[in-house]
C-alpha cells in the first residue's frame, strides 16, 4: 500500500476564486446544473450551493459582519470529500461499489453502483449525491486517475494561493501544525486543524485549518459512523421480536383457555 | 440451551461491528475487502453539456442593422 495521500486546506489563504471548482469540473467532465442556465442562489457569491454528484468541490462563502457593516470578515473555504479513514459511505454501501484505494482514499466505482443512495445518508458530511447523468452516487475521487499517473489532483494544481495543498498526510499534518502555530504567534488564536487528529473518524485524509467553529463552515463538530447505531438498533429489534413473541404466546393461551370453557 | 442462546447473541453483536470502526490510517483496504477489478471506472456519466438546450432559431436573423448600414453608406 502506498503512503496515505490527502489534502490540507488552509482556509485563511482562500480567496474564493473557485479555480478548484472549475479545474475539478473540467478534469472530471462534470455537467452544469440545469444545462448551464444561470441561476443565482442569493447566498453571497456562492451559486454552487453544495457538494453533490456534479459538484465535487464547493467554495463556501461565510460573511461575518456587524449590524452597521463597519467591521467584519469573510470566511472562505473550499469544501471536498474528506476521504475519512473510517468512512461511513464505505460502511453502508450494499453493492461494494465504494472502495479504499492504495492511496487510502475512498472512491465510488460507477459501474458497480446501483444508485440506491445509502451512502448519501451514510456520509456524516453530506458530500455524496446522485449524478443526474449516470444516476449513480458520485463524489470527489481525489483524482484517482491522476494519482495513478503520478500527477497532482486538478484542484490543488489549480489553486493560486496554495490554500489547497496535496501530499502525504503525514507531511500535511506537520505543515498544518506549523501554520497553526504561525497564526497563533501572529495573534490569530482561533486557528485550529479540523480532522487532522485521529479522534475524528480515525482522522480525515482531507483536513482543514479553520478560524471559527466547524458549524460556522457547515461542518459537523463530532461526525459519527452509521455503525454506531447497529448495536442499540439490534437490541431494540431483539426486544421487539421478544415482545411480539410474548404477545403471540399469551394470545394463544387465552384463546385455548377460552375454547376449554366453551366446551360442554 | 442457555449457553447456546448467549453464544448466538454474542455472535450477532460481534457481526454488528463494522471493519471500518477500528480501521487505522493506511490500515488496509477498508470495509469491503477485495471488491475491485484492476481498472476502476469512476467517470461514468461524464457529459459536460448534459441538459444544455440546443437552440436552433427557426427564422433567419433580422437584417435591420445591415440594411441601416447599407442606407447610411449610400
Amino acid at each position: 500500500m502506498a503512503e496515505p495521500m490527502g489534502f490540507f486546506t488552509d482556509t485563511t489563504v482562500c480567496i474564493g476564486c473557485k479555480a478548484c471548482e472549475v479545474a475539478c469540473k473540467q478534469w472530471n467532465q462534470l455537467p452544469s446544473p440545469e444545462g448551464g442556465a444561470n441561476t443565482m442562489s442569493g447566498d453571497s457569491y456562492d451559486n454552487t450551493r453544495k457538494l453533490d454528484g456534479i459538484n465535487w468541490r464547493h467554495v463556501k462563502f461565510v460573511e461575518q459582519f456587524s449590524e452597521d457593516r463597519v467591521g467584519g470578515r469573510w470566511l472562505l473555504m473550499s469544501d471536498v470529500c474528506k476521504h475519512c479513514v473510517r468512512a461511513g459511505c464505505l460502511e453502508v454501501c450494499p453493492t461494494n461499489a465504494i472502495i479504499r484505494t492504495e492511496f487510502d482514499t475512498v472512491v465510488i466505482q460507477s459501474d458497480v453502483c446501483n444508485g440506491c443512495g445509502a451512502c448519501v445518508a451514510g456520509c456524516p458530511f453530506g458530500v455524496i449525491d446522485i449524478n443526474p447523468v449516470s444516476k449513480t452516487a458520485q463524489k470527489c475521487t481525489l483524482c484517482y486517475d491522476r494519482l495513478q499517473a503520478g500527477m497532482e489532483p486538478a484542484c490543488s494544481k489549480a489553486c493560486p494561493t496554495d490554500s489547497i495543498q496535496f501530499g502525504p498526510v503525514r507531511e500535511l499534518r506537520e505543515r498544518g501544525a506549523k501554520r497553526v502555530s504561525q497564526l497563533n504567534d501572529g495573534g490569530e488564536s482561533r486557528a485550529y486543524l479540523y480532522g487532522a487528529d485521529e479522534k475524528m473518524l480515525g482522522g480525515l485524509n482531507s483536513f482543514f485549518l479553520l478560524v471559527d467553529k466547524p458549524e460556522v463552515y457547515g461542518l459537523p463538530p463530532d461526525p459519527k459512523l452509521p455503525s454506531r447505531n447497529l448495536v442499540p438498533a439490534s437490541m431494540f429489534s431483539a426486544l421487539g421480536a421478544l415482545l411480539v413473541a410474548l404477545i403471540g404466546v399469551f394470545s394463544f393461551r387465552e384463546r385455548r383457555s377460552g375454547e376449554g370453557e366453551d366446551r360442554p | 440451551m442457555r449457553s447456546v442462546c448467549l453464544a448466538s447473541v454474542a455472535i450477532v453483536l460481534a457481526a454488528c461491528t463494522s471493519p471500518e470502526s477500528t480501521r487505522t490510517r493506511g490500515g488496509g483496504p477498508g470495509a469491503d475487502i477485495g471488491n475491485r477489478g484492476s481498472e476502476v471506472m469512476m467517470h461514468e456519466g461524464s457529459k459536460p453539456f448534459h441538459g444544455t438546450p440546443v437552440k436552433q432559431p427557426a427564422q433567419p436573423p433580422p437584417l435591420d442593422s445591415a440594411s441601416q448600414a447599407d442606407r447610411l453608406s449610400r
